[in-house]
């Protein structure tokens, strides 16, 4: 089973492959080596926004969240990541209530 | 070597209840009964190159809702409101921009009952009975239930009065109204009018409507086997993520899973607004029927409930913590149907 996290970087543009081994880098840096190497997937990926949705098993999903929380430099620049929303079913992503002007 | 019973960190739970059976039945529809306060639908529709006019519609045409701002909600115990709206037809109702994880927040249920998810400062102030959150051990959020449709609940009565009184003294809310009159004849925009005579500000809704075509598209087939794939799929699908052209990629490993069959057009329709129970069931036999009359693999609907609002499955307490979730997701074909239901996760705070 899966965790699916729709999540949005604050620094800079970047491409999907320097997204994803960024959050790599971010794991190792908490974590440690072998917890880098916890199988996840950039399913989307939007340049625009820099925004993407992440597909993690469930068993490394609070290592994976804790290390985007932790995540604090990309290129010696300060870095953020945005979690808009997190669930186990993802069509749960395609809206959010709480976000949603009527 | 650092403990592995330390560093076992689980997910929070969250609750998945798969169901199947026979179309002809119609217990489909059981589910769709369970969950009031509607936010989100989506449809998938393969194989098909024109969605039929009514498909479209169902949630479309009259489904206006109404926004109220800045209403008190001492406006909803009314009597006048009461024995218009909340006794005749179905209403419901539910509060918006409040947070149930930090703010208070209201909604009324289609049995009539009028409930209160409040922070601890608020309750106490109130002065209304109410129960600890089932999700708070340490007492930090209240939740106070009021059946309006109660033969004792009217002006002269003690409870009434006081009630009345104490919902003065609450902060005054945004609230989304629906309501479905008893009879054909009856305007739904009724219940907006009543809100506009007493001079609140009333802004009619439409649900907001998408629809778009993906072509050749491998479509996988839908077996009870393969179900949290499937479901997978259908989200992977509806959110246009990337559907795995085969081979490695450094992104991604998700592939469509086998077997599967590639359509030329597949539709994807989505709704967003404040629906009742009542049109989603418009919606699910205009789907049945368009089944019959046209062959289709499979077709899918998903609902999804709002993150803050106070009750959700069956009635039963709601609250937020990793997310709010609560939706289903119906696949029907020809003679089946499966319902896969989330639920949002039971456990308390410490």
């Amino acid at each position: 089973m899966y965790y699916y996290l729709d999540i949005s970087f604050v620094n800079q543009d970047i491409t999907a492959a320097l997204f994803k081994n960024h959050i790599i880098t971010s794991i190792k840096h908490v974590f440690g080596e072998i917890a880098a190497a916890i199988p996840f997937d950039v399913v989307k990926y939007d340049p625009s926004e820099i925004r993407a949705i992440v597909r993690v098993t469930q068993d490394h999903y609070v290592k994976f969240r804790g290390s985007l929380t932790l995540a604090g430099y990309y290129q010696g620049k300060p870095c953020a990541y945005i979690v808009h929303k997190v669930s186990p079913l993802l069509l749960s992503l395609l809206g959010d209530s709480r976000t949603y002007v009527h | 070597m650092l403990s592995p019973e330390i560093w076992n960190f689980k997910a929070p739970d969250s609750l998945v209840k798969v169901e199947k059976g026979n179309i002809v039945n119609n217990n489909c529809f059981n589910t769709i009964q369970k969950l009031h306060h509607n936010h989100l639908v989506s449809v998938v529709l393969p194989d098909t190159l024109r969605v039929p006019q009514n498909i479209c519609e169902t949630l479309k045409n009259d489904c206006e809702y109404y926004k109220i701002s800045n209403v008190g909600l001492d406006e909803l115990v009314n009597i006048n409101f009461i024995n218009a709206f909340v006794r005749k037809g179905i209403f419901i109702s539910l509060s918006i921009n409040e947070r149930i994880d930090c703010d208070d927040c209201m909604c009324i249920t289609p049995n009539g009952f009028l409930l209160l998810s409040l922070t601890k400062e608020t309750y106490e102030s109130l002065g209304l009975e109410g129960t600890p959150s089932h999700y708070y051990n340490t007492k930090q959020r209240y939740v106070v239930s009021i059946n309006l449709l109660s033969n004792h609940f009217k002006p002269g009565k003690k409870n009434y009065d006081r009630t009345k009184d104490r919902l003065l003294t609450l902060k005054k809310m945004t609230l989304l109204i629906n309501w479905e009159p008893p009879h054909l004849d009856i305007c739904p925009s009724s219940v907006a009018k009543y809100f506009d005579d007493l001079k609140f500000d009333v802004q009619v809704c439409l649900p907001d409507f998408q629809m778009r075509t993906n072509y050749t598209i491998k479509v996988p087939n839908f077996t009870m086997d393969n179900i949290h794939e499937f479901v997978e799929w259908l989200g992977m699908f509806s959110l246009e993520s990337d559907l795995g052209g085969g081979g490695e990629s450094y992104l991604s490993t998700y592939e469509t899973p086998q077997p599967y069959q590639e359509y030329g057009q597949v539709k994807f329709l989505q709704w967003r607004g404040f629906f009742s129970s009542q049109q989603i069931n418009k919606l699910l036999e205009v789907l049945i029927s368009h089944l019959k009359d046209e062959e289709k693999p499979w077709i899918s609907l998903y609902v999804q409930g709002f993150s803050d609002v106070v009750v959700g499955w069956d009635l039963q307490e709601h609250h937020y913590y990793t997310n709010g979730d609560n939706g289903y997701v119906i696949v029907l074909n020809s003679e089946d149907y499966m319902v896969y239901q989330h639920m949002c996760s039971k456990k308390s705070y410490k």
